[in-house]
């Protein structure tokens, strides 16, 4: 029986393998997902806004800024080397047309992931990020594949893989 | 220290009366615009944590019309009118005279019925929340999406996020006459400064 832990939003989690990694509905929110390749260590965060602009929080996971650096700390704990991690991002789409404040924060939210994980040091291998639909994901901690589903044509739950 | 510490039993109580009046009105609304008869449930009244909003569907990622309108004044937020998909089609074919097969591309004459009907429902529910509490309330052009459930009911939640992590949700379902499921569910999210705001304009 496959294992799978599905995080809320704004929520983080580490994880050994076997795992994968779910979240659901992510609209203008960015799902992070690392992953250290050779200890079979991953990781996923929910990521809502992008910063949470130096205030002690309650929920650190529902920004990039503070969440980012807490979740590869987790991993750490699991036995994650920071250097070896890899990540793979979707979300931060504009789910509606004429509102410009969450377009903006769609577009935000991915900004602020990239310059994090830059800081951390952590290569991107593969985004699906930005136009106007809603992504759910699935990430297998095994094999790194982030499995993507969302609303396409004809009603239809479009999946990709990336 | 938040405001929803302050919430009690009674405070949920008089949302979920004011609620029922504005549900009544918008159910009014949406019986002469379809010729239905369309019946509603008693309001449900909740104090969510954001990050369980995935959870709190059967089915989170069931493909839904979702269509917000924001109103500002003396109280911020805003109403969210979801419609399934079948009542959805069934309301183009009452409206428009036909359906349409795939609504995730829908033209602007099927998208005006739906923000027009937003307009209608939640424009009479913000007319009664006005007129009880005395408050000023404008409300704003509707907008509109074709997604996911828990995608469309997070996204609405989340510029009231910033400062909070748990919100209210008053929560309102449609029966419209014929369908043998539940259709149409009308959800009022208040930005976090306006729920005190609200309750001592009655007199709590």
């Amino acid at each position: 029986m496959e294992k799978k832990t599905i995080i809320g939003i704004g929520e983080y989690k580490a994880a050994i393998n076997p795992m994968t990694l779910v979240t659901l509905g992510l609209g203008s929110c960015v799902g992070v997902c690392l992953r250290d390749p050779r200890q079979r260590v991953g990781g996923m965060i929910h990521v809502m806004l992008p910063e949470s602009g130096g205030k002690s929080v309650t929920k650190p996971g529902k920004y990039a800024d503070v969440g980012i650096p807490l979740l590869i700390a987790e991993m750490k704990k699991l036995g994650a080397s920071p250097t070896a991690l890899e990540a793979k991002i979707a979300g931060g789409a504009a789910m509606f047309k004429s509102d410009k404040s969450t377009m903006e924060v769609g577009r935000r939210n991915i900004d602020s992931v990239k310059q994090i994980l830059k800081q951390c040091g952590v290569p991107i291998l593969s985004e699906e990020c930005g136009g106007s639909r809603a992504r759910s994901i699935e990430y297998s901690v095994e094999t790194g594949a982030l499995m993507i589903r969302k609303v396409g044509g004809g009603e239809k739950t479009e999946i990709l893989t990336i | 220290m938040s405001y929803y510490d302050q919430i009690q039993g009674t405070h949920m109580d008089m949302l979920k009366e004011i609620s029922n009046i504005g549900t009544g009105n918008a159910a009014t609304a949406l019986s002469s615009m379809t010729s239905k008869k369309v019946e509603i449930t008693v309001p449900n009244v909740s104090l969510v944590e954001i990050s369980q909003i995935p959870f709190l569907f059967k089915d989170p990622e069931k493909v839904t019309v979702g269509i917000p309108i924001m109103f500002h004044g003396d109280l911020n937020g805003k109403i969210l009118l979801l419609f399934d998909t079948e009542p959805a089609r069934e309301i183009l074919e009452l409206l428009l005279g036909f359906g349409n097969e795939d609504l995730t591309v829908m033209d602007e004459m099927q998208k005006s019925v739906f923000t027009e009907i937003c307009n209608i429902v939640c424009g009479s529910y913000i007319v009664a929340l006005s007129q009880f509490t005395n408050l000023f309330l404008n409300s704003e052009v509707p907008q509109i999406t074709v997604d996911m459930l828990t995608a469309i009911i997070a996204e609405s939640c989340l510029e009231y996020a910033v400062e909070e992590d748990r919100t209210i949700l008053i929560e309102t379902r449609f029966h419209i006459e014929d369908q043998s499921v539940i259709g149409a569910y009308l959800f009022l999210i208040l930005e976090p400064a306006s729920i005190p705001k609200l309750l001592e304009s009655l007199g709590m």
